[in-house]
């Protein structure tokens, strides 16, 4: 019954989206020891962006502030420790 | 009564009021969001809940179940997609009276009545969890046994669809639970040498990836929906509420308690109770021909029904340890984690927690309304959040969330494939829910078969000797056997005519 629904509404199939989604994830599991999480986080949520037509500029700029959210969550809210980089941030 | 104020003083903190607002919008968000489901929205939370103590934790997770629950209708009248499956069964009823210009009315009889169906399932589950918690106190580990086997096969045998399906989905998470350390003999099953495993497969990220990630799989794959989105005045959405009350007043009692016991039991959740009330609506109503043209009646009873479901769930969940559908089942999983053990002995030991879960119930019903009425007035924005950035958002949230656990880069994995597992079977049809009911209860099926062997040293009979334990046991036999006892009923009918 529910799948009646989506048919009447013509849905484009995006089939390299979620591998992109995949890859990206796999991406943060190699990369965040290493750039620590500010940069993983960013680049991550910006290349995700970029891939589903957001902005560059727009992309950039949400990717940061979202970054910034989720470390005062995570951080300086709930404070669990997040990935830290050669950098030490 | 001094458990009571307690209780209320633990409410009122505040600290846990903040964690309530908070978790009431976002639970109306992710629940008004088309795609995103509760579930989802309690897999995200959780994460956040477990560094919490155990009373803001369980209140953020029961206000914001109660608030998606509703919220789910909202795109369901505006858009004609439902914000969350529980409210699938009524979604074309909304979207026909939308058409005929009543989009205030249904989305003020959505409101009342959910937090109608809310408040009713309150008092059910605060006049029975007591009680049943006593009779749970002479329970052993053979009633255990039984009561978690019961719990899986009911899982089996309501799941939507298929129950080979389901039955194979439930079989997975018990797989699942059986990876790591053994229990009893403290021998290391299917770890292949990996340390990682020998904990056992991380809860949280398998929830976090089985929930979360798989749903952002499905939407970016879906790419962005453009639907047209019908503009309501929410000042006008509560009139001619207190005549529809009167008026379906034996409906909503019926729905209400329907939907309760439905909750009751173990591995059905709020979708089906509102299917099955949808069903007895439309069977005992005056006007059947109306049901999916736009009926008011089929609205009030299946939204009475899913919102008193949630409070129904918790039933199990808080008396025996045994969850009553799968928000539950992650909270059992958590609280499993934290080293608390839910069950009769908490009635005893910590009945603060038990009356904040109550209070929370009654609370997040009675908010309901207000934040009812300024998500149904901000609807068209929060309808208008473009995806391709809420699912980088949802990502990375999913990722920081499962990583936080235990500060591993392991989990991130775990959350990985069980985000693809989660994405492929939903896409051929097969239920998730029933993993997750098969990880939380494998361990304590296990557990309470080996706790029972070793204390009777291998007697199998005690499992039927037992007054309590044989009831159980007999009624689990009753539910294996269903479909081919159905199916026998069946034929012999068809013989004798």
């Amino acid at each position: 019954m529910e799948g009646s629904l989506e048919k009447e509404i013509p849905v484009p199939r995006n089939y390299f989206d979620p591998i992109f989604v995949l890859i990206l994830i796999a991406a943060y599991m190699a990369l965040s020891t290493w750039l620590g999480f500010y940069i993983t986080s960013s680049l991550i949520l910006f290349l995700m962006m970029v891939k589903l037509r957001v902005p560059y500029l727009r992309g950039l700029v949400i990717s940061i502030l979202l970054t910034v959210f989720v470390n005062l969550m995570f951080y300086k809210i709930l404070r669990v420790p997040l990935p830290i980089g050669f950098f030490g941030w | 009564m001094d458990f009571v104020l307690h209780g209320l003083a633990l409410l009122m903190a505040p600290k846990v009021l903040l964690i309530i607002c908070i978790s009431s919008i976002y639970g109306l968000f992710v629940g008004a969001m088309p795609g995103l489901t509760a579930t989802m929205a309690a897999a995200l939370l959780i994460p956040f809940t477990f560094f919490m103590d155990p009373v803001p934790a369980l209140v953020s997770i029961v206000t914001m179940s109660a608030m998606a629950i509703f919220a789910g209708d909202i795109p369901a009248a505006l858009v004609r997609i439902p914000g969350t499956p529980s409210s699938a069964a009524y979604t074309q009823d909304s979207f026909e009276l939308t058409k005929q210009g009543k989009a205030e009315l249904v989305l003020g009889v959505d409101v009342i009545f959910s937090a109608i169906g809310g408040l009713m399932g309150a008092v059910v589950l605060m006049s029975s969890a007591p009680l049943l918690a006593e009779v749970a106190m002479k329970f052993s580990s053979f009633e255990y046994f039984w009561l978690a086997a019961l719990g899986l096969s009911a899982t089996v045998m309501v799941s939507l669809g298929s129950q080979v399906k389901g039955a194979l989905a439930m079989i997975l998470g018990l797989f699942l639970s059986t990876i790591g350390v053994d229990i009893t003999l403290g021998y290391p099953r299917f770890t292949f040498g990996s340390v990682e495993l020998l904990n056992g497969v991380n809860f949280i990220p398998a929830m976090v990836g089985v929930f979360g990630v798989s749903e952002v799989l499905r939407n970016v794959l879906q790419g962005e929906l453009a639907y047209p989105i019908t503009r309501v005045k929410a000042g006008k959405i509560f009139s001619g509420m207190g005549r529809l009350i009167r008026r379906y007043k034996v409906n909503v009692l019926r729905s209400g308690l329907l939907g309760t016991f439905i909750g009751i039991l173990p591995g059905a959740g709020a979708d089906i109770a509102a299917w099955l009330a949808y069903a007895v609506s439309k069977r005992s109503s005056k006007e059947p021909e109306k049901y999916g043209a736009g009926s008011i009646e089929a609205i009030i009873d299946a939204g009475t029904a899913n919102n008193s479901c949630l409070a129904g769930d918790w039933v199990p969940a808080l008396v025996f340890g045994i969850p009553g559908d799968t928000i539950t089942a992650i909270v059992i999983g958590v609280l499993f984690m934290k080293g608390l053990r839910p069950g009769p002995m908490i009635f005893e030991r910590q009945p603060e927690i038990i009356y904040a879960v109550y209070l929370a119930f009654i609370l997040a019903n009675l908010l309901m309304i207000p934040f009812g009425y300024l998500a149904i007035k901000t609807s068209a924005q929060m309808l208008r959040v473009p995806k391709n950035i809420l699912m980088p958002a949802i990502l990375i949230f999913c990722i920081v969330g499962s990583f936080a656990i235990n500060n591993s880069v392991f989990d991130i994995g775990t959350m990985l494939v069980m985000g693809v597992v989660g994405y492929f079977m939903e896409a051929n049809g097969y239920p998730v829910a029933p993993i997750v009911l098969g990880l939380v209860l494998g361990p304590i099926l296990e557990q309470n078969f080996m706790m029972s062997m070793i204390k009777s040293e291998w007697d199998l009979t005690l499992f039927f000797t037992r007054p309590i334990s044989a009831i159980l046991g007999g009624l689990s036999i009753i539910v294996w056997f269903f479909p081919v006892l159905t199916a026998f009923l069946e034929k012999t009918k068809k013989e004798n005519r």
